[in-house]
């Protein structure tokens, strides 16, 4: 039990120190500030909201702004301000997930790849490079064509359209890391090619993967905003990139109807901001390179 | 206890192929302990690599047996490869620098062999044993819970020992222990080598390019010149009557105090690409009582005495002065 507490122990002064070294950085701050801004709204949207989101005529058909109704209403007299608040929620979700996916099968790839270098590597690699050249946002909108409009067939095809780069990155670590003494000492204690991996090169891969999970959770709202945006989108949830749809088909930009554009356009900007924030500054902290002289 | 039999490693290369190990002839008796010396590129640690195959994967072992207490190893599955390492024959690496794994306690690292080969055994065991083991190698076991960084050099390198015997085997191969670390400190660790070798009647292979070094803890000595075992002997009878030139050249490398600033005086040339070795004899090109065999003959390595001192010379019989 005592030995436990230690542990635990060792890992709370590990996140002691990667804190003071996070938050030296004011951009980081500011990342985590949005962040926790917008989980907060996509948390509480529903008590937050006044009117529901789905509600025909809560308002007039593409009203301007008014006490009642702040951002206006859309061309079915839905209220902007409380699909904007439900429009958080389902860009953290696809955000978080797309992300995930990626992340999983971007460290396999990577891992295998750079550890078992040879033939198996290479073809790996190639593979990833088929998926590397081919253009992002056609794929998608191919793919979610062929698959369907659900909300989980979308962040499965985000997901396995970003993992590329993951695997790129991370095979170029391994790639190092087997190298350096460590691993020797590991083959000669006897251990396996999967323990190596898991115990030794995993372990120590741990903060670059941190890093680019989370820069690429804002590529992937970008890429569910831009695919419901062009019509993609599952039809029958409310996404930033839908409101932004009904927007453009309705001529919102030439009639002046800014408030019903600019507050998801913002939301796109803003949440996307504080992820890119919060990733490249864990980034510099984890990868020792990227830290700035003298500090 | 171990019999290293016309050993050949090979590396593949850009260029081409090197041979870093060519026909290497070595014994080492049950409780004995050998130092391997030559200069850094001569194949002495490919050679210590190569008895626990863990050779990086441009290297590969083209010939020759290992016999380890009757048992092929050359022989053996990879399976079997990786029962054999750590559990018989374990390895003390350079300490200093980064064998440790940053990611993992000290303890952990010292116990993984038993993760590893004795899955039977639970993790407080384990971990008891490590701690038992750090104890005996005069570190506080309350710095098994700390990190590679925390530690100094020296105390990784006694940590180093403690992870390599950790399971009791019966060989050890030490590969540049104490090249990063200060006279005192390299002192302290072979004090506790040696300490370790009497309390577990260990066999050892030390890998050193510093023949001072192994003149103190080895009974005997092979010296290595670029891939090629030239003189192998009890440690005595190979520092105190060298018959190799290259041997003899190096005799005259560790200054002597007192002697009156005299210039120490150098083998001339360099050591011959690995990629190209001159034909015959490899040393032939800086050898200054070199005969036109030499050129064309590779030497093989032929014993000189009864008590195994065997050189690998053409001219091993000179008795003129062959350096001035």
């Amino acid at each position: 039990m005592k030995q436990v507490k230690s542990r635990i122990a060792i890992k709370a002064r590990d996140l002691r120190n990667f804190w003071r070294d996070f938050s030296a950085n004011k951009l980081g701050l500011v990342g985590l500030a949005i962040l926790i801004v917008f989980f907060f709204l996509a948390a509480f949207s529903p008590w937050l909201a006044p009117f529901e989101p789905t509600e025909i005529r809560a308002g007039p058909l593409m009203g301007r702004p008014s006490e009642v109704h702040i951002f206006g209403t859309d061309q079915l007299g839905r209220d902007i301000f409380s699909r904007v608040l439900y429009g958080t929620r389902l860009s953290l979700l696809v955000g978080l997930s797309a992300a995930a996916i990626a992340v999983v099968v971007g460290t396999l790839v990577g891992l295998v790849s750079g550890y078992y270098g040879k033939a198996s590597g290479e073809a790996l690699m190639r593979f990833t490079d088929l998926f590397l050249v081919m253009p992002f946002l056609p794929l998608v909108m191919v793919l979610a064509t062929l698959l369907g409009r659900s909300l989980f067939i979308i962040m499965v095809v985000i997901g396995i359209t970003s993992w590329p780069w993951m695997a790129r990155v991370i095979r170029s670590e391994v790639l190092s890391l087997k190298q350096r003494a460590f691993v020797e000492r590991a083959r000669a204690i006897g251990c396996s090619n999967a323990h190596i991996i898991r115990k030794h090169i995993l372990p120590n891969t741990l903060p670059l993967i941190t890093a680019n999970a989370i820069l690429i959770i804002p590529v992937a709202i970008m890429a569910e905003a831009s695919l419901a945006f062009i019509g993609l989108g599952d039809p029958l949830t409310i996404s930033w990139g839908s409101i932004l749809e009904s927007a453009f088909t309705n001529n919102a930009v030439t009639l002046g109807l800014w408030h019903w554009f600019i507050p998801p356009g913002l939301g796109i900007v803003f949440l996307s901001l504080g992820f890119a924030l919060v990733g490249h500054v864990i980034d510099e902290v984890v990868n020792p390179r990227l830290r700035k002289k003298g500090a | 206890m171990l019999e290293i039999r016309n050993l050949d490693v090979e590396y593949r290369v850009p260029g081409g192929i090197i041979k870093a190990v060519n026909r290497a002839n070595l014994n080492v008796a049950e409780g004995g302990s050998l130092g391997l010396a030559g200069e850094s590129g001569c194949g002495k640690s490919t050679l210590g690599s190569a008895i626990m195959r863990i050779l990086a994967a441009e290297g590969r072992i083209s010939g020759g047996s290992i016999n380890f207490d009757g048992v092929d190893l050359l022989g053996l599955s990879e399976a079997k490869m990786r029962e054999v390492r750590w559990r018989d024959i374990s390895m003390i690496f350079q300490g200093a620098m980064n064998s440790f794994d940053p990611t993992m306690t000290i303890e952990n690292q010292i116990a993984e062999a038993i993760f590893v080969h004795q899955s039977s055994v639970g993790r407080k065991t384990a971990l008891e044993r490590a701690w038992e083991l750090l104890r005996l190698c005069e570190i506080s076991p309350t710095l098994g819970k700390r990190y590679p960084h925390e530690l100094s050099g020296g105390m990784k390198q006694r940590a180093c020992i403690a992870m390599a015997l950790i399971l009791h085997p019966r060989m050890v191969i030490a590969d540049e222990i104490t090249t990063a670390l200060d006279v005192m400190i390299q002192a302290q660790i072979f004090r506790l080598l040696r300490k370790m070798k009497e309390e577990f009647k260990l066999a050892m292979i030390v890998i050193s390019h510093d023949l001072s070094v192994l003149a103190e803890n080895c009974d005997h000595l092979a010296i290595m010149y670029v891939g090629h075992i030239v003189e192998t002997g009890r440690c005595h009878d190979v520092l105190h009557s060298p018959k190799h030139p290259y041997v003899k050249g190096l005799q005259f490398c560790i200054p002597k105090f007192g002697s009156n600033r005299e210039v120490i005086p150098a083998i001339k040339g360099s050591i011959p690409s690995l990629l190209s070795p001159p034909p015959g004899c490899p040393f032939n090109p800086r050898c200054p009582i070199a005969i036109p065999e030499c050129q064309t003959v590779p030497p093989k390595l032929v014993p000189i005495d009864t008590d195994g001192h065997s050189v690998a010379c053409h001219r091993h019989d000179y008795e003129g002065v062959v350096w001035k």
